[in-house]
């Protein structure tokens, strides 16, 4: 069994500013898959507080569609959406990221920045932050279009990405760095399938959750991103809106500078499931 | 959900009470309410205008239409009478207002002396205990809880000395920033008790209870206004979820 939720709230930043909240995120479990998406609007972009609940949408109708994440497919509908209300190019720059589960396969895919994260139930946590080094994410449009990239940013040959990986032993109570890597889009790596050895639940034999945030994990006042991490998936109670009740509970002693979205996914192995049910 | 979703608390003791499994909720936060009813031998002659009342409350706040938050509140109803065992029957412990059936509330059966301050004591230990469990699982959690009664205490074991205590304890915590209730709002509500005004005055003030409402007879029309005050007040609760305070002033007139 798979339950999912999501999150989402306005940073101090934006919300000083009389702007909207430029984070959105979306999380079900049906039958047939799970999903949890998050999209983070570019803050210089245009009406991009629309752009990301029609990336999270787009996405959605894809998934729904094609049984997968498949980036041009989701492109099309972002597009052929906008359209209908006028937007335009800049207005739909937006980070995407997606937690897909199907067929007992967890993959994880992120166009743009941001952190992903796998807790397990002994509560060791694997958290891996992508960063573009230029400060400018890669966003879906300029896998396939260049002219966007060149228009809004620059060549998107240029953009660099910098993933970091970490590790909580809970035992040990302590973060472990594990490695750093660049990778950038002249190395052909544009959007990201993180199909991860350390992500996947192939198994599914133990209860796990896996967690994609916005970079507004990493603009927490006074707090390192992986402590933010670790509180944010703290579950006290995993049934219904885990993910709303941990992340409201958090940042009440906490300022959020930009703001933030989390969505996550609760893999219940089968044994725990029908223990569940027998002791109900 | 159904019955074996609930869970005892509290063990043998006289203010034992139960509530759903917390593991089965899925929202981000709720409204406990407590409803405690007199059902002494003076309330015989309108025992079925409590108990309509009461149906009515339940009704109200499981209405889509008038009641938005009803996914968010959680209701136990307790009757008192020395005539019961302990003095206090639960009639169910906490559940969501939408999975009541108010047609499985028996009819009353009044008799006995009144254990007053005993049932405020349960009414009220009973919200901080729950609210302290939903708080511990991130649940936000506030409560409201209403005595209804027509005649002052002659049977009890508790004090209005040690109700006071459990409402110093929420705002004690509240103030230390303790995972618990947001904010309690307690209300005695006298029916047809004019004789005993000065009295049941004097246990709210003792007993630090925020509320007095006095209804000055035992009518059905004045018990289906009092079942609009109860739905009300428990709406207003409802929406000041989250704000880390009480719901606006309740206008205490009916």
């Amino acid at each position: 069994m798979i339950l999912s939720d999501s999150y989402f709230s306005i940073g101090k930043q934006h919300a000083n500013e009389g702007k909207p909240c430029q984070d959105y995120s979306f999380a079900q479990s049906n039958g047939e898959f799970s999903t949890a998406i998050i999209s983070d609007g570019c803050s210089t972009g245009g009406e991009t507080d629309l752009g990301s609940r029609l990336m999270v949408w787009s996405a959605l109708s894809s998934i729904v569609e094609h049984g997968g994440v498949y980036s041009y497919s989701i492109k099309k509908k972002l597009e052929a959406s906008a359209n209908l209300i006028g937007l335009s190019n800049c207005d739909l720059l937006a980070t995407l990221g997606v937690i897909h589960s199907k067929d007992n396969v967890v993959k994880s895919y992120l166009f743009g920045d941001g952190v992903i994260a796998k807790k397990n139930d002994f509560g060791d946590l694997i958290a891996i932050k992508y960063e573009w080094t230029t400060g400018f994410p890669y966003y879906l449009q300029y896998d396939f279009d260049d002219y966007v990239a060149q228009a809004c940013r620059g060549s998107r040959f240029a953009l660099v990405c910098r993933r970091e990986q970490w590790k909580f032993n809970y035992s040990e109570s302590q973060w472990c760095h594990k490695f750093d890597i660049e990778l950038s889009a002249l190395s052909g790596i544009a959007g990201f399938e993180m199909a991860h050895p350390d992500l996947l639940t192939a198994d599914q034999d133990s209860d796990s959750f896996i967690a994609i945030f916005s970079d507004g994990i990493s603009q927490i006042k006074d707090v390192d991103w992986k402590d933010a991490v670790f509180e944010f998936m703290n579950y006290r109670s995993t049934s219904g809106e885990f993910v709303k009740r941990r992340m409201i509970k958090a940042l009440r002693t906490m300022t959020p500078i930009d703001d933030i979205t989390c969505a996550a996914l609760r893999i219940v192995p089968d044994e725990i499931n029908e223990s569940d049910s027998a002791n109900a | 959900m159904n019955e074996e979703n609930m869970q005892q608390f509290g063990g043998q003791s006289a203010f034992a009470f139960s509530g759903v499994n917390i593991d089965s909720l899925g929202s981000t936060e709720y409204t406990l309410v407590v409803i405690a009813l007199d059902v002494t031998g003076s309330v015989t002659y309108f025992a079925n205008s409590i108990r309509n009342c009461l149906m009515t409350v339940v009704e109200t706040c499981s209405d889509p239409k008038k009641s938005p938050n009803r996914l968010k509140l959680m209701l136990r109803v307790i009757l008192f009478s020395s005539s019961l065992p302990n003095g206090i029957e639960e009639l169910h412990g906490f559940k969501l207002v939408t999975e009541i059936d108010t047609n499985s509330y028996p009819q009353l059966n009044p008799g006995g002396l009144t254990p007053l301050f005993d049932a405020t004591y349960s009414a009220i230990n009973s919200v901080i205990s729950f609210g302290e469990r939903l708080a511990a699982s991130d649940y936000g959690v506030n409560a409201i809880v209403f005595i209804v009664t027509d005649g002052e205490d002659n049977r009890s074991t508790m004090t209005p000395s040690s109700i006071k205590m459990l409402g110093e304890k929420v705002e004690e915590n509240i103030k230390a920033e303790v995972p618990g209730l947001e904010s309690l709002i307690s209300i005695l509500v006298g029916v047809n008790a004019a004789d005993c005004r000065t009295s049941l005055e004097r246990f709210k003030d003792e007993a630090k209870l925020t509320h007095f409402l006095e209804i000055e007879d035992a009518s059905p029309a004045k018990f289906a206004k009092l079942a609009d005050f109860v739905s009300q007040s428990i709406s207003s609760q409802s929406q000041s979820l989250g704000t880390g305070g009480p719901s606006q002033a309740i206008a205490l007139s009916i």
